[in-house]
């Protein structure tokens, strides 16, 4: 069964031994595919934790982590009982005491967008939308509208549309944003080629 | 888990987002985090809702000023705003596209005449008029067309018991008249905080399934209720199967059966 490509990139960056990135893949679940799934949400959530520390480098400071995990593997496995996420939680802790002795945080530097600075997105938006399928366009422009009270009863009425509870519909329009989201950004990214993609 | 609790939890994630969560506490969070999908889904959903309420002016003084200075200090978030930002700009302009449609009268002004008062006037009486028909109209449809007391049936089932002779089934009378069946599904435990529910007829076709629906108190115990169309509910035997949602997958909770008998 192949791997995600992106696994195989990180595997050669560390200079891992294959044994140790198979061991470590194995310690997720024995199961290969869902070890790769394990393996990106665990990386995923670390460098959100990394970065609402305000760490320069989240991305980084997540690799180290794995990294220093996949290289005592065998040995974890052996002693180790629990959930495998928390043992690298534990070792980011370390990683993140060791970051703040080297260096301090680094200063603010960005500020919040100024607010006519949209021209981009907007037209990808524009586009982006369009491919969405009809349901959803719908939900994404009536969930998102209108402002305070009126968007709680609007919310409320939507849900009752639908059938579904108000904590679903707030879901369901999160998921399609984050779809809407990812098209965007490919379009920003491939703007010379003009081809839009969906995740989902 | 308890909505009190669900309540903290998102307090808690926003306070996190923010910077201003106690740090103890940041990390009994964090290892919710890194364990818990659902939880990793909710924490991007309140990324969302901060953006969204600091372009729309509501956060307070103290949230505005920590997400200025920590929320935002990241280049996934800055991409994240100026999306956000266009997308209210976007259904802003859609909402001001559909006020600014042609307006009734011809563009053409007529001459004026001593009737040009009586015209505008009629025409007032006349569009006020036809937009009170209109509400009226729209709010008697809603009230035909939705499920409410006055036109559904309500029906309360508890768990199929099976035996050898396949146990006893409810049976349901529909009046005439009625359009909406009002389900209430008693539930023998409450193990789950979402459920699905499939409706099936005797040939094995599915009616009707809904998703996401959250146990109630209303009829005393712990029910799941929801409506199904009249029109649907044929005579015939009907099995109702009630999944709890776990982890994101369905888990078999209970099964009902009842028979919609002739008028």
């Amino acid at each position: 069964m192949s791997i995600n490509p992106e696994l195989e990139r990180q595997k050669k960056k560390w200079d891992l031994s294959q044994q140790s990135f198979e061991s470590l893949l194995h310690w997720l679940d024995s199961d290969r595919d869902r070890a790769g799934k394990r393996y990106e949400d665990i990386r995923c959530r670390l460098i959100k934790i990394f970065g609402s520390r305000g760490c320069a480098e989240p991305d980084y400071l997540a690799d180290e982590t794995i990294n220093r995990v996949a290289k005592r593997v065998d040995e974890i496995a052996k002693t180790y009982q629990g959930d495998p996420a928390l043992y690298f939680y534990g070792v980011a802790n370390k990683i993140h005491l060791e970051q703040l002795k080297k260096q301090k945080p680094p200063p603010i530097t960005l500020t919040v967008p100024a607010l006519d600075d949209y021209e981009q997105e907007y037209v990808c938006l524009d586009s982006c939308i369009g491919h969405l399928p009809a349901g959803s366009r719908d939900l994404v422009l009536q969930y998102y509208e209108h402002e305070q009270h009126a968007k709680i009863v609007n919310r409320q009425l939507l849900a009752e549309r639908l059938g579904i509870g108000l904590n679903a519909l707030r879901i369901r329009a999160h998921r399609t944003r984050l779809a809407l989201r990812e098209c965007i950004m490919s379009c920003l990214e491939k703007k010379q080629t003009g081809r839009m993609t969906y995740s989902n | 888990m308890a909505m009190q609790t669900e309540e903290k939890l998102h307090g808690d994630i926003r306070q996190w987002l923010l910077g201003l969560l106690p740090q103890q506490e940041s990390y009994s969070l964090e290892e919710l985090l890194i364990t818990d999908a659902a939880l990793y889904e909710e924490l991007h959903i309140v990324e969302d809702e901060l953006i969204d309420e600091y372009l729309g002016g509501t956060l307070t003084t103290n949230e505005r000023e920590a997400f200025e200075s920590y929320f935002i200090n990241s280049p996934e978030r800055q991409e994240q705003f100026r999306i956000a930002n266009a997308l209210k700009v976007y259904i802003d302009d859609s909402k001001q596209d559909a006020s600014d449609s042609p307006p009734l009268e011809s563009s053409v002004a007529p001459a004026e005449s001593r009737w040009t008062p009586f015209r505008k006037a009629i025409a007032v009486v006349s569009m006020a008029a036809a937009v009170l028909l209109i509400v009226v109209l729209g709010w008697y449809l809603l009230l035909v067309g939705s499920p409410s007391p006055s036109n559904s049936l309500s029906v309360i089932l508890t768990p199929a018991v099976q035996t050898r002779a396949g146990g006893p089934v409810q049976t349901v009378r529909v009046p005439l008249g009625t359009r909406y069946l009002h389900l209430q599904l008693k539930l023998a435990r409450n193990d789950y905080q979402k459920y699905r529910v499939t409706v099936v007829n005797s040939d094995g076709n599915v009616v009707q399934a809904n998703e996401n629906l959250t146990p109630s108190t209303d009829t005393g115990g712990p029910a799941v209720q929801f409506y199904v169309s009249a029109s649907q509910m044929t005579p015939g035997e009907y099995q109702l199967k009630l999944d709890g949602v776990a982890d994101g997958k369905f888990e078999s909770a209970d099964g009902y059966r009842f028979v919609v008998t002739p008028q």
